[in-house]
């Protein structure tokens, strides 16, 4: 009993199904795929995982390109079409978005004018398990364009760095002009030297100290161990980079290890955008 | 909310659409406020709103609401024209919006859903889903049948091979 779009002795126009269909929808499965994923869509890349071990209507609406196409960064076409290897778009958007967050794709061909002074050490940045995706990699510099954590590690051979000397590891960066999800000092940061490690977790802020003066961590802290409760805050340079640093350890002359810088964001798992890579920075601590 | 049968007539010139629910309710709104449904907007360009548009699957108390909020956003929309109506300040429409979505009990909710995407009415259909998203949120498969009252029309092994396919969602 569809109506006509105009009946009759009745001049109203009538839209939409018969009544029957709509009067005893009170649930969930009710609604159509497209408004199931629509709501999926509003979640995280692991809620939609979850979502699709619900039921069978849930998968289908979980794993849909409308779902995961909303996770991707928005521009993810054009940042894509630059990568180096070529990208497989044929595959659902699902597999796309967790292939992009399982390893990261490199841009417009990465140069290698290293500067003499500063130790570009190689940034993995691992993505894992869910997070985010595609972390951009370009000329050396890279940024994170939409990820829910991170892991950053640089490494350095132990005879790459001179014997018998203390040396302080930054993180050299800058804050992207529409930067968010940045602002908790939950980052933390610790040295290992062949899995040992050598300078101690600590908190890192990427955003500088806004209640009390800058303080240079680097010279503060250098008497002893950075206490649990204390925070690295970073500080802008004179070419324009922040840096903060993430910890220092002393180079024995007998160490032929790899230094591993780590840097992570596993707490706050709210979407971050914006932090640009320069690298990390191994300078020798001259401190007082 | 509900009018009264009136005659579709022009008010301060902002023409008025009456709008039917499926129970036989009358809404007389203007097509400002009408026309945030992109469903009504059509038909008004299409000139076939004279008579009253029926809505047959959309009762009466959706209807109420979803006038209510075409009418506390009518605002944004009607902003250009000389409408008499005070347009709401952001603060009273966030407000609004929190409290009507707040108070919105499951299946309401997902009538309200069924409504806004009928209607093509993009804010309300965003407002209404963010919120089932912020009851899946964090919530295991389990939780979420509990919260949604779905009956899991899996077989374990079904289960256990999208649980193995999304591994990484499922460990804590």
């Amino acid at each position: 009993m569809k109506r006509p779009r105009r009946e009759e002795g009745d001049d109203e126009v009538s839209v939409g199904k018969d009544e029957e269909e709509a009067e005893y929808c009170s649930s969930i499965s009710c609604l159509p795929e497209a408004c199931l994923a629509h709501a999926i869509s509003f979640t995280t890349p692991m809620d939609a995982c979850r979502c699709s071990a619900v039921s069978a209507a849930f998968q289908t609406a979980a794993s849909s390109d409308a779902v995961w196409e909303h996770f991707l960064p928005p521009d993810y076409h054009s940042i894509l079409a630059r990568a180096d290897d070529p990208v497989d778009f044929t595959t659902s958007k699902k597999e796309l978005f967790l292939s992009l967050a399982q390893d990261h794709v490199l841009l417009d061909q990465r140069t290698k004018n290293k500067r003499s002074q500063v130790l570009h050490a190689i940034i993995e940045i691992i993505m894992d398990n869910m997070g985010g995706s595609s972390p951009v990699l370009e000329t050396e510099v890279a940024e994170l364009v939409a990820v829910c954590w991170f892991d950053l590690s640089g490494r350095v051979n132990c005879r790459e760095l001179s014997p018998n000397t203390e040396y302080v590891a930054y993180l050299i960066f800058k804050l992207a002009d529409e930067s968010y999800g940045l602002d908790c000092r939950t980052q933390e940061a610790y040295i290992t030297m062949d899995d040992q490690v050598v300078s101690a977790k600590r908190a890192i802020s990427l955003h500088p100290n806004m209640q009390d003066t800058p303080v240079d961590m680097g010279r503060s802290e250098k008497e002893g161990q950075a206490e649990e409760e204390t925070v690295s805050y970073p500080r802008e340079r004179d070419d324009g980079w922040m840096e903060v640093q993430l910890g220092h350890f002393y180079n024995h002359q007998e160490d032929t290890g790899v230094v591993a810088i780590h840097l992570y964001e596993h707490v706050q798992l709210n979407w971050k955008k914006g932090l640009i890579l320069e690298g990390m920075e191994i300078r020798h601590n001259i401190g007082p | 909310m509900a009018a009264a049968a009136a005659e579709a007539t022009t008010d301060g010139g902002g023409k008025m659409i009456i709008l039917i629910s499926a129970d036989g309710k009358r809404f007389e709104v203007t097509e400002a406020v009408a026309s945030q449904s992109q469903l009504i907007s059509n038909m008004i360009e299409d000139d076939c709103t004279e008579n009253g548009v029926r809505l047959p699957n959309v009762d009466g108390d959706i209807l109420t609401m979803v006038v209510d909020y075409c009418n506390m956003h009518a605002g944004d929309a009607a902003a250009a024209g000389d409408t008499m109506k005070a347009s709401s300040t952001e603060e009273e429409l966030k407000k609004f919006d929190a409290e009507l979505v707040q108070a919105l009990e499951n299946p309401v909710l997902f009538k309200l859903i069924l409504a806004a995407n009928f209607l093509n009415i993009k804010s309300l259909l965003d407002m209404t889903c963010q919120r089932v998203a912020d009851m899946m949120s964090g919530k295991t498969p389990e939780q979420m049948r509990e919260t949604f009252s779905i009956e899991n029309d899996f077989t374990p092994e079904e289960e256990a091979a999208i649980r193995q396919e999304n591994a990484w969602a499922f460990d804590d």
